[in-house]
């Protein structure tokens, strides 16, 4: 038999399109690595305030009177536009100093505009133009502590606002909410103070510290709320997973989720190389069969000493190898050229992973990571590859047999979504939600309520077994027809 | 059956290729036992199937691969089969210059000898031929006649040959089959099988074809106005022509009407039907 499987592997090793196949794969992994990295330098050379912006305001400006009622609001606008305009110009949009702009400086300038234009208030111009001058020369120095030392101050005083309110209502749970909120800004706050972190995104640890305060809200926000769905729950379940990862990068002076770094780049990858993989299988198993009966050469095939059920098994484990062989030169590749782009030593770091069981922090190697990932995907190339086969066989149509499996698979996650908003419990007995066995790494609660990993694999080993036996019979029993 | 070649034929639609494919295990059978070698082929394939060697319909090749990596496919299967092997068969079909090329790029007659090869060359005992000659000049044909004559008489191998060419198999051929309707309707010596259809039907071309009705008493139709069909024997041939001269009539040909393939089964079976 094994030199039956040796045929099969050297007949689709020779057809043209498997070159085709693996140039198209190789500018695909060239492409994605080479884009991420210019994405990174992007964004860090950007400035969203031009010589033109601010000409453009001052047309604007000399066809407005400040002494015209109707004009006034606009012109106060306008004016606080161009005022913050002229200030940033200078800072990159990543700066420290432009986020600080943006968020403290602006109010202000547009505070003391209406003062001057509207309220004409002499004495609150005098205040805010002191506080300005203040922030001005914190600018300058470089100083963005001042800004944290301000920010904090704030915090505490909306804090000890807040509970006093809760004091008097300690029923609510809107305020107490808030109170979180405000005590993870203060944290944030905090830990820029502490591990010298300044604003902006222009270095890691910036990006970080927004990030995390980013998915810690949006997890503090969305757990708020009772009877959470299965869909909420696992969005909520992204955020503190996200949340974590960057607290731990923070508190560990660690960089695991940085963008830039052949590691990150691998992980992120991962998706779109599944894809492939799948499309790859597909293809060949598809085709497996049905070509052979088309072109004839089927015929040649049967005229041997070998059993139909020995040739037809050999075809589906060479499509297995080429599951494997195709995945394996991926790796390679992605392994080499992202070595080439972010450098080999960034494989020395390890991966982070959150673990839901006890919510804390696993590390591992990237080896073993992605180990583990492509065998806790092996279900859905193994069935996939062998619904296409059954279809070959079963129909002898190509592209019925290629068509329909990829079409599944792309459909597979809206089944999933649909099943589970409409509470279609029966749908747990099909293939989609079960053949992804990584929904249960790293203490992973499933989509589908009710399943569980035995669950799964014995309904991807039903389908698998019933796929090929319906082959076996088809292709045992196949006359073959005159042409 | 040893060293015979037998011909198997029948108007088309007569059921030459779902036979074959019924003793080659392709098609289910119905009713009836296929024995190779004395292996039933329902019930001991492989060993039935071992010692066959076959082309069905047209050679079917892998047309992206070269010729010989199609040889090398057939070549895993079998234990007896060695390099030296393939090189020999190449060689006996006469495609050595060509064979590293891809299938793709063959001529018919090329893929033809091909299938040949492939068919040969894990020696079977029994080799099957299905129309092996379609798609061959003058040429090949020729080359694939004494080909297969050679291996019947060396190798001592059976062979079946298909074709619904009479002429192209009579040449060659010691046994006859015919098949209509799928059914043999009779299998015979080669030699037996010629005499038997044998119509004694001759063509004349005289000047005036009305004139020799009125002269000679033998059975005959009017063609055209300057031929007629006499049906006489073989040795009546001269005293008709001697007749004919002697009452001063111009004959300028004198020919043995050929049965072409569709009158010797309509005269064999009565006509096939086509279902």
């Amino acid at each position: 038999m094994s030199k039956l499987i040796k045929n099969e592997l050297v007949k689709i090793f020779s057809k043209k399109s498997m070159i085709v196949i693996g140039v198209i794969i190789l500018v695909i992994i060239i492409g994605f690595n080479v884009l991420n990295k210019v994405s990174q330098n992007v964004s860090n050379s950007y400035s969203a305030y031009s010589e033109s912006y601010i000409q453009y305001l001052d047309e604007e400006l000399s066809n407005l009177d400040p002494n015209k009622p109707s004009d006034i609001n606009k012109y106060v606008e306008t004016k606080s536009q161009k005022d913050v305009a002229t200030l940033a110009k200078d800072y990159k949009e990543t700066s420290w100093q432009a986020e600080v702009i943006g968020t403290v400086i602006s109010p202000i300038i547009e505070e003391m505009n209406n003062y001057e234009y509207i309220d004409k208030n002499n004495e609150a111009l005098t205040a805010s133009k002191t506080k300005y001058d203040e922030m001005l020369i914190a600018l300058k120095n470089e100083d963005w502590k001042y800004f944290a030392n301000k920010e904090l101050e704030n915090i505490n005083t909306q804090i000890e606002d807040l509970n006093t309110l809760i004091a008097q209502d300690s029923e609510n749970e809107d305020l107490k909410t808030q109170l979180k909120s405000l005590e993870l800004q203060k944290e944030v706050v905090n830990l820029r103070l502490d591990k010298n972190i300044n604003y902006g995104s222009d270095n890691y640890k910036s990006i970080a510290v927004q990030n995390y305060r980013m998915y810690m809200g949006n997890y503090i926000q969305s757990s708020q709320g009772k009877n959470l769905t299965d869909e909420e729950k696992s969005e909520i379940n992204g955020y503190l997973e996200k949340a974590n990862l960057y607290k731990y990068d923070l508190y560990n002076d660690t960089k695991y989720q940085n963008t830039a770094t052949a590691n990150y780049t691998f992980q992120n990858s991962i998706g779109t190389y599944i894809a492939i993989i799948v499309m790859v299988v597909v293809i060949v198993a598809g085709v497996s069969i049905s070509e052979e009966f088309n072109k004839g050469t089927v015929k040649l095939l049967l005229v041997r000493p070998y059993s139909r059920t020995k040739i037809l098994i050999s075809k589906l484990i060479a499509v297995f190898i080429t599951m494997l062989i195709t995945t394996v030169a991926i790796l390679l590749l992605q392994f080499i050229i992202g070595g080439i782009v972010y450098g080999f030593g960034t494989y020395m770091m390890n991966v982070v992973q959150f673990d839901f069981t006890n919510n804390s922090i696993v590390t591992l190697n990237i080896f073993a990571y992605l180990g583990l990932i492509f065998v806790c995907k092996l279900p859905i190339f193994i069935l996939i590859g062998t619904l296409a086969f059954a279809l070959s066989t079963l129909f002898l149509n190509s592209p019925l047999a290629v068509a329909l499996p990829i079409l599944g698979y792309m459909g597979s996650d809206v089944i999933n979504m649909i099943a589970i908003s409409y509470k279609w419990d029966w749908v747990k007995y099909f293939v989609t939600p079960n053949w992804d066995l990584s929904q249960y790494l790293f203490g992973g609660t499933p989509m589908f309520s009710g399943i569980s990993i035995e669950f799964s694999i014995t309904i991807c080993a039903i389908y698998f077994v019933i796929m090929l036996v319906a082959s076996i019979v088809s292709f045992k029993k196949r006359n073959i027809k005159n042409v | 059956m040893e060293g015979d070649i037998l011909g198997f034929i029948g108007p088309n639609g007569a059921g030459k290729t779902t036979t074959i494919k019924l003793i080659l295990g392709l098609q289910s059978i119905t009713s009836g036992k296929v024995y190779i070698n004395g292996y039933d082929i329902e019930e001991n394939f492989k060993k039935a199937i071992e010692n066959v060697g076959t082309i069905v319909e047209s050679p079917d090749l892998y047309m992206y691969m070269s010729g010989y990596e199609n040889l090398k496919l057939v070549a895993n299967l079998y234990k007896n089969v060695d390099k030296k092997r393939i090189d020999e068969i190449v060689k006996l079909v006469g495609l050595e210059n060509r064979i590293k090329d891809k299938v793709s790029k063959y001529s018919l007659g090329m893929r033809q000898r091909l299938g040949i090869a492939q068919a040969l060359l894990h020696r079977p005992k029994l080799l099957i031929l299905d129309e092996p000659t379609n798609g061959l000049d003058p040429e090949g044909i020729k080359e694939v006649k004494v080909l297969l004559k050679k291996l019947a008489e060396q190798e001592n191998m059976a062979i079946l040959i298909s074709s619904h060419n009479l002429a192209e198999l009579d040449t060659f051929c010691n046994k006859i089959s015919i098949i209509k309707n799928g059914e043999i309707v009779e299998t015979n010596d080669i030699d037996a099988f010629k005499k038997d259809i044998k119509n004694n039907c001759y063509i004349l071309e005289v000047e005036d074809s009305s004139v020799v009705g009125s002269i000679v008493d033998y059975k005959m139709d009017i063609l055209t106005e300057t031929e007629i069909r006499v049906y006489i024997e073989k040795e009546q041939v001269p005293l008709l022509i001697k007749e004919l001269v002697l009452r001063n009539i111009k004959i300028y040909n004198v020919s043995e009407e050929n049965l072409s393939l569709e009158d010797a089964f309509l005269k064999k079976t009565g006509g096939n039907v086509i279902e």
